[in-house]
């Protein structure tokens, strides 16, 4: 198939839709530039160097919001392994790399509340690293001002941090009123209630937990359900 | 417009008698039904999980099906020379190419729809609570198919050769995903001309995060009706900009 490029330039009817070429180009940018399409903002920051590669061919097929979710996997399956590392001083710190997992989640689909919600809780209520916690709902915050849930996952882990567990207790009762509130907070709140010896209120939230997703959680909450039944006399109906 | 409807009809029964196309709806389907097992794992995030990677799936192989159905279209009825029993006949070029890129949607569409409920049937079974993020996304995917095959159709005219207009189509999907990356490398850019020679480099590549509603569904925005019409509006210009130059090298073609 030869091409003549002269005679390729020189027809009118080339030129002409050549011409309504450009033009639609250049109409079609303007659309896309005043567009009020919602968008991620700009993915600038590789937090883990061995996933650079997946997260950049995420980004690139506009799969950040499965990238997201693949990275929460990823921080679920290192969750549950034991993992540990010994720092220059001897001590030793479990799951060192749980912040920065969190980050990469953020990092690829900055909207994903349910995953700044689930990484703070581990960290402020399973392992103690509360300012681990606050670092990580600040950066839930930046990106969403307006998911006001933060502030109130934030308030808990303070007040938690300062021993007050009444305000605690009042802050996750709210949290638990949502949808999107982790199963871990409402077995957590429930423990809290247990040890408390408010065994009514911990047996309703443990019911509650028999409808999570997450299977895990409904074994525990069984079993603690059990041990309500059977060595406080909480009678479930 | 008999005779696009014609090369329609056509081309959508040669695209459904492809092997490849079958292949690929069937390991769409094997891949919708995997992100069952990526569901399992992700605790309270199950439904999410399901729903945003069979959505992505979908997409994917829509993709797939369209580069390939694209690229291959034109090529193969020039190489196998029966591309003259058509042009022939008192059939104006651009009716064949326009007639020829509706077709090969058409095909496209009718396989994501067989996705989509296949994907929708997993969804119930899991338990999901029906909600139109599932129903909204898929027009808004649509569009972006379209956007890539008048592309590919383009490269498939513009290139002699099948896997370079691959490339090329893979590529401008690739990079239509990262323009607002480049555009924040463009303004952070010190280099004058680099910064001037990215934003006229965008003018170019097709802007998906216009139509990606898929990915940001749960952002705060304007309503989806509001997304779709400016989302519907650029795909329409971007596909006209590239079936006219499509149609510049078709209709000064020589066989």
């Amino acid at each position: 198939m030869p091409f003549n490029q002269k005679a390729f330039f020189s027809s009118r009817k080339t030129n002409i839709y050549l011409g309504l070429t450009f033009l639609f180009i250049f109409f079609s940018r303007i659309v896309s530039v005043y567009s009020p399409s919602s968008r991620f903002p700009p993915f600038h920051k590789i937090l883990m160097k061995e996933y650079a590669s997946l997260d950049t061919s995420l980004v690139l097929m506009g799969l950040r919001r499965v990238g997201g979710e693949l990275s929460f996997i990823q921080y679920l399956q290192y969750l549950s392994a034991p993992q540990k590392e010994i720092n220059e001083k001897g001590n030793t710190k479990p799951y060192p790399r749980l912040l920065v997992l969190s980050k990469r989640t953020g990092s690829l689909n900055p909207y994903y509340h349910y995953s700044y919600l689930f990484g703070a809780g581990v960290l402020a209520f399973t392992m103690n690293r509360h300012s681990e916690a606050i670092d990580l709902l600040a950066e839930g915050i930046r990106w969403d001002p307006s998911f006001w849930r933060y502030r109130l996952y934030a308030g808990a882990i303070a007040f938690r941090e300062k021993k007050e567990t009444h305000k605690v207790i009042e802050l996750l009762e709210s949290a638990i009123t949502y949808p999107d509130c982790p199963s871990m907070i409402k077995n957590i709140l429930a423990g809290i209630y247990k040890k408390q010896g408010r065994y009514l209120r911990a047996a309703e939230i443990y019911i509650q937990l028999l409808n999570s997703r997450d299977k895990n959680y409904i074994i525990k909450a069984t079993q603690n359900l059990h041990d309500l039944e059977k060595n406080h006399g909480i009678i479930l109906q | 417009m008999a005779s696009v409807l014609s090369i329609i009809h056509y081309t959508f029964i040669q695209q459904s008698r492809n092997h490849l196309y079958m292949v690929v709806i069937l390991f769409g389907l094997t891949m919708i039904a995997a992100s069952l097992l990526f569901g399992a794992v992700a605790g309270d995030q199950e439904i999410e999980v399901i729903l945003d990677l069979g959505l992505a799936v979908t997409e994917l192989f829509g993709l797939i099906m369209a580069i390939f159905g694209a690229v291959t279209l034109i090529l193969e009825e020039i190489e196998s020379k029966t591309i003259y029993l058509l042009l022939t006949r008192p059939l104006p070029r651009s009716h064949y190419l326009i007639g020829r890129f509706f077709g090969l949607l058409l095909s496209i569409f009718v396989s994501m729809l067989f996705m989509g409920v296949f994907h929708l049937i997993l969804l119930f079974v899991k338990g999901w609570t029906l909600s139109a993020t599932f129903f909204v996304s898929f027009p808004f995917m649509i569009l972006k198919i379209s956007v890539i095959t008048a592309l590919a159709l383009f490269f498939s005219l513009f290139s002699t050769s099948s896997v370079s207009s691959i490339v090329f189509t893979v590529l401008f999907w690739l990079l239509g995903h990262f323009g607002t990356e480049l555009s924040f490398l463009a303004n952070k850019s010190k280099n004058a001309i680099s910064a001037l020679g990215t934003k006229a480099f965008l003018f170019l590549i097709p802007d998906m995060s216009v139509m990606n509603y898929r990915d940001v569904f749960t952002l705060a925005g304007p309503h989806w009706t509001q997304q779709f019409l400016w989302g519907s509006s650029y795909a329409f210009l971007y596909c006209l900009a590239c079936l006219f130059l499509a149609l510049a090298l078709f209709s000064r073609k020589e066989f």
